[in-house]
């Protein structure tokens, strides 16, 4: 329970930290931390336009992505505190529930006819294909050291404080971090706030999408954000501490990371479209490395 | 925390075999070298002053800071890039991974084979294979000058791994005649990079073939 | 029972004689008489064991014998589901034939629809060599006669004649398979099978059944025939054939496998590295299709590569101890027969019902057909997810399986089985993201936006005899979803039969996992319902508009702009470049061309693997056969010079033979 609260809390102020972050550095006051949130309540509100050469899947789809975002969430821990749900082999669901949402938002895009959000949906579809292994791959090495194979169980053991842990922690860290980065569509990948739709791959997707649905894709998204960076949190913060220090440290983390996203959106141009397959795939191979140096070790120890 | 630096020296590899802007390549190189030598500086068991005068020399003054700044300054004056290269981005990335899993394993059955003091051997043999293996990708791949460069640095480092991985005391005979070698090269290279330039719209080794006294 | 199953196949030949209206009737009732008859078998095993039934025919090598055990009744379920619901589907796909077809040929492929049926039934339950491999020979022909039904076509007898070659290819791989067994035991069956098996080295003889029943399989690069026969087979065929009828390859192998003895770390690697290829491939190519069909074809190879996956994961954890990956994996894979079973069958059905109506399953030129088509569109949809694995549908339980096999033995893998089982985790994950990628294009393309071509007619739903059978298999579907546990201890009470019984301790923990998914899934479904509440709630409060599709300024744009299924693969083509043929024919703009006139661009894709182990020897063969016809010079002295050389050579040989 305790990590859905934490993942709540930080999806209410990490959209608004990277909007102020971005505003700081070009030299502006920004709006409040909460701004994101109230355009979303205010999109809450209203009524939906659709578009007239699209069907039933345009209207179904915002809902279900929600709907999987949220039970994926139910997976995540905070270390030793229980997810709500947990089984062996959960990420697996986890990773094809999450594949449920994209199904449908790839369908959404391409039910209304639109050439340009035809050219998001497959790059969504071909970004995630390429980063699907990366994730696997990554979870599959932490199940490998820990022996375990539930988020929960491989979180609680992953940090036996030793340094191997220490080590296999950061890297993982670092990987589910680039994960975040292409799942959410976040710079490196994707500028959310570019408005070329040429070169644009989510918000394309969603371009037709008005009112209650794109607000009900934008929470699903910010809570799809925080789901990847507190998977990557629990990989980087050891379990020795205290509670209370270790939820103090969470949140921070989740500060620093969306500043850190600030950050290189305020100063980093984004991939050119062709560099975006190696980008992922050198993520890919990050995480081979690691699963070998885990084989390793565990032949070692 | 020796197994961490090699670890993250192999993935400046990955990171290597993907770059696209020449600039990128001199702080990849940088980081090798800041890594190389807390690599060798942990590892020396008893350390003398002249070898460590020397590891120091070697590793940070000249790998991560004389060489990546020399050979910024000589390419400064155009914003190079590097894509002459006839493999795609995405394939170098599979190519390079598929070559540190390969190593990864020779490295393990080489394990397997000797058994001892083979801790020390297993990580640097992994590294130092697959930085050899990767640099010398890198050199059939490109035919810009500065990459092939690169490329020779980075097989340099994959021996001073090797040399690592093969015993505790450093044979440094063998290391300096590299540097030497290395250092040579460089200004060379840097020499005729200059010349190419003179003559040719950019670097690239196929005019070399072009040249006359 | 068995008295109805036979009777059934005996007054068969009735529908030759009916006049054509009753055709169709008598044949449904001869199916249902089929199923009463054999079904009785099935659910006899599972509440009593296996059950011997002697048929009451004698042949040469003895009597006809049925030995069904829960394997044989696994099968034979799945085999009366599918073939009652293409039956059904039949009823409505035929009716356009009615009338063009001549008498004979309808009773001709509605007797062969059913003989398939009865012969896929004895396939799976004759233990005898002989009687088995009959069966298997009847099976073959009929599916041949189905496959050409339209055989006014060309393309369609020549598809179906290189069908009927690799059939008896496979035919002849098996046979060698029996009788190098009966050589050494003096057995002509399964059971000189096993008695082979004990002896010792497995290898060679797994391999000639490998080979033989992988061509019915479709694993690669022994597939080549599958994505011919498919898409020229009417849909109800072509249903029953990608949903049952390939099985019966993978039916054969696991009956093998349950005898295997020694070797099995290599076959287990054999089976999983080929699986993968065929997986992976598989997928890469249906991605690169602008046929439906074909491309639903080459997702039976996929399908059959993720089932070879799980066997190859259950051998090598059988070969390695791991009980627990053993169980896993040959679970999945048998779970996934299923699987395929129902959702491929129900694609090829809904793809039939786009034929039906439209005349096309070229998705170049579909699109837009959700609004005329709901029922379809619903069950394709339902299809393409579960096909994806995604959950909460039913191809998701056995890729879990097989997931949770392959983590499971993460944890304890030395360095050997870990990179088998790397390799498998990695072709599982990427056939998982391509089969998204590739459903979204199969099912965006055909039914969202907007039609790409005109359409000849106006577009209608299909007559509701055809959307019964889908209704059914959905049924199915979401039962496996929601009610895993249970599917799940039927497939684990069949693997008990294997030779190496599993403690119940594994067993239990792998059910209640299951039952935790089916939980999950019902969460999941909750939580949907709560927020499609709030949504209609807050619906109802607001206005709501429709307008048209925001054009990014462009304003000109009509449905000719929309992506196309080669556009959308193009990304994926790029990057799979060396191991796809793909061809671009256009004429390019000239320089000085002002006013263009119209141009054609048009793409195709050839199957490397085919054309690399297959076509290029036949054109080898083809090009250097000719020279031999220097031989035949038509004149009757040069003809002479041949007995005389052969009379020289015979008389040397017995020189020859003094020395």
């Amino acid at each position: 329970m305790l990590s859905l609260i934490l993942i709540l809390i930080a999806c209410i102020y990490f959209p608004g930290v990277i909007v102020k972050t971005k505003a700081i550095f070009s030299g502006r006051k920004g709006p409040g931390i909460l701004q994101p949130w109230f355009d979303i309540f205010r999109l809450l509100r209203k009524g939906n336009v659709y578009s007239t050469s699209s069907s039933f899947i345009f209207q179904i789809s915002a809902t279900i992505y929600l709907a999987t975002v949220f039970v994926a969430a139910l997976f995540v821990p905070f270390e030793e505190n229980n997810a709500i749900l947990s089984f062996s082999g959960d990420f697996v669901f986890f990773a094809y529930l999450l594949g449920l949402g994209r199904f449908l938002i790839i369908l959404s895009a391409l039910d209304v006819s639109s050439g340009f959000e035809g050219m998001g949906a497959n790059r969504e579809a071909f970004y995630s294909m390429l980063m699907e292994p990366a994730f696997f791959i990554l979870l599959g090495s932490l199940a490998m050291f820990t022996g375990y194979t539930s988020f929960h169980d491989i979180f609680i053991n992953l940090h036996y404080n030793n340094y191997f842990s220490a080590m296999i922690g950061l890297i993982a860290g670092y990987v589910l971090a680039n994960i975040t980065l292409v799942e959410t569509s976040r710079l490196p990948i994707d500028d959310p706030l570019t408005h070329l739709e040429l070169t644009m791959v989510h918000e394309v997707m969603v371009l037709d999408h008005s009112g209650y649905d794109l607000g009900i894709i934008k929470i699903a998204n910010n809570l799809k954000f925080v789901l990847f960076s507190t998977l990557s949190a629990n990989c980087l913060i050891p379990q020795t501490l205290d509670l209370t220090i270790r939820i103090i440290v969470f949140l921070v983390l989740q500060v620093l990371f969306s500043a850190g996203i600030g950050w290189l959106e305020s100063f980093r141009a984004r991939n050119k479209m062709a560099l975006n397959a190696q980008y992922i795939l050198s993520i890919n191979a990050i995480s081979i490395i690691l699963i070998f140096v885990v084989i390793i070790l565990k032949n070692k120890i | 925390m020796v197994d961490f630096l090699v670890i993250i020296f192999i993935v400046t590899l990955i990171y290597l075999s993907k770059v696209e802007m020449v600039k990128s390549y001199f702080s990849l190189m940088a980081i090798q070298g800041v890594l190389l030598f807390g690599l060798a500086y942990l590892e020396l068991k008893e350390v003398k002053l002249v070898q460590l005068l020397f590891i120091l020399v070697e590793t940070l003054v000249f790998k991560a800071i004389f060489v990546p700044l020399f050979l910024s300054r000589i390419t400064k004056s155009k914003a190079q890039r590097n894509h002459s290269g006839p493999v795609k981005g995405y394939y170098s990335v599979m190519i390079s991974s598929i070559i540190i899993v390969f190593s990864f394993l020779i490295s393990y059955f080489i394990h397997d084979d000797l058994k001892s003091d083979a801790d020390l051997l297993i990580k640097y043999f992994t590294a130092a294979i697959a930085s050899i293996m990767v640099g010398l990708f890198i050199a059939i791949t490109n035919r810009d000058l500065v990459t092939h460069l690169i490329s020779y640095l980075v097989i340099e480092n994959g021996i001073f791994l090797l040399s690592l991985a093969l015993g505790s005391e450093m044979p440094m005979f063998v290391n300096a005649a590299i540097l030497l070698d290395i250092f040579t090269s460089v200004l060379i290279m840097g020499m005729f990079f200059n010349k190419l330039k003179d003559y040719f719209e950019n670097a690239d080794t196929s005019h070399l073939s072009q040249l006359k006294d | 029972m068995t008295q109805i199953f036979k009777i059934a196949l005996l007054i068969s030949f009735g529908i030759f004689i009916l006049p054509k209206k009753w055709k169709y009737a008598f044949g449904l009732v001869l199916h249902l008489m089929v199923i009463l008859g054999s079904a009785s078998w099935a659910l006899d095993v599972f509440t009593n064991g296996t059950v011997t039934i002697d048929l009451g025919v004698t042949t040469w090598s003895g009597p006809i014998v049925l030995i069904i055990d829960p394997l044989s009744a696994f099968f034979n379920l799945i085999i009366n589901l599918i073939c009652f619901c293409g039956i059904i589907y039949a009823g409505g796909y035929l009716k356009p034939y009615m009338p063009k077809k001549r008498s004979v040929s309808i009773a001709l492929h509605l007797f062969s629809f059913l003989w398939l049926h009865g012969a896929m039934i004895l396939v799976t339950s004759l233990r005898d060599g002989m009687a088995f491999l009959l069966a298997w020979e009847l099976m073959s022909l009929f599916s041949f006669i189905l496959v050409i039904f339209e055989a006014q076509r060309e393309s369609t007898l020549k598809t179906g004649i290189n069908y009927l070659l690799q059939m008896h290819l496979s035919f002849a791989l098996i046979m060698l398979g029996f009788l190098m067994a009966s050589a050494q035991t003096g057995e002509l069956s399964f059971e000189g099978v096993a008695k082979y098996f004990e002896q010792g080295n497995n290898t060679s003889l797994f391999l000639l059944f490998f080979l033989g029943f992988g061509i019915k399989a479709g694993f690669i690069p022994l597939h080549s025939w599958l994505p011919r026969a498919h898409p020229a087979a009417p849909s109800h065929v072509s249903g029953v054939m990608s949903g049952v009828m390939i099985k019966m390859g993978i039916y054969g192998i696991i009956r093998v496998i349950t005898m295997l003895h020694h070797d099995l770390m290599t076959i287990g690697i054999i089976v999983l590295v080929v699986g993968s290829v065929s997986g992976l491939l598989g997928v890469i190519m249906a991605i690169m299709q602008h046929d439906l069909k074909k491309l639903l074809a080459y997702h039976s190879i996929e399908n059959i590569g993720i089932i070879g996956i799980g066997l190859g994961i259950g051998l090598i954890g059988k070969a390695s101890g791991d009980e627990q990956m053993m169980l896993l994996g040959f679970a999945g894979a048998l779970l996934h027969n299923l699987n395929h079973a129902l959702f491929k069958s129900l694609l090829f059905f809904t793809a039939g019902n786009i034929y039906y109506a439209v005349h096309t399953i070229n998705m170049d030129h579909l699109g837009g057909l959700v609004k005329n088509m709901r029922f379809t569109s619903y069950a394709f949809l339902i299809g393409a997810l579960a096909i994806s694995g995604i959950p909460p549908f039913n191809g998701f339980i056995s890729e879990f399986l097989i997931y949770n096999g392959i983590v499971n033995h993460l944890s304890t893998a030395v360095f050997s089985t870990f990179l088998l089982v790397l390799v498998a985790l990695l072709s599982l994950v990427l056939i998982g993201g391509l089969c998204v990628f590739c459903f979204t294009k199969a099912f965006g393309m055909s039914f969202l936006g907007s039609r790409r071509m005109e359409y000849p007619a106006p577009v209608q739903e299909v007559p509701s005899i055809m959307l019964i059978p889908a209704g059914l298999l959905i049924a199915v579907i979401l039962s496996i979803g929601f009610l895993p546990s249970f599917y799940g201890g039927v497939v684990i009470n069949i693997l008990q039969n294997f030779n190496a019984p599993v403690s119940a301790n594994i067993s239990d923990t792998i059910i209640h996992t299951l039952g935790n998914i089916g939980h999950v899934n019902l969460i999941f479904v909750s939580v949907l319902i709560v927020l499609f509440g709030i949504r209609a709630w807050q619906q109802s409060k607001v206005k709501q508009a429709s307008g048209p599709t925001w054009g990014c300024g462009y304003t000109a744009g009509d449905f000719k702009h929309q992506y196309t299924p080669t556009s959308y693969a193009d990304s994926l083509r790029q990057l799979a470049d060396p191991i796809i043929e793909y061809n671009r024919h256009y004429t390019s703009f000239d320089e000085k061309e002002i006013f263009p006139p119209a141009k054609k661009f048009h793409t195709d894709s050839k199957d490397l693997i085919e054309e690399k182990t297959i076509l290029s020897w036949v054109h080898l063969i083809v090009k250097t056969l000719p020279k031999a016809g220097v031989a035949q010079s038509g004149l009757i002295n040069h003809y002479l010079i041949y007995p005389m050389l052969f009379l020289i050579i015979i008389s040397l040989l017995t020189i020859l033979n003094y020395l």
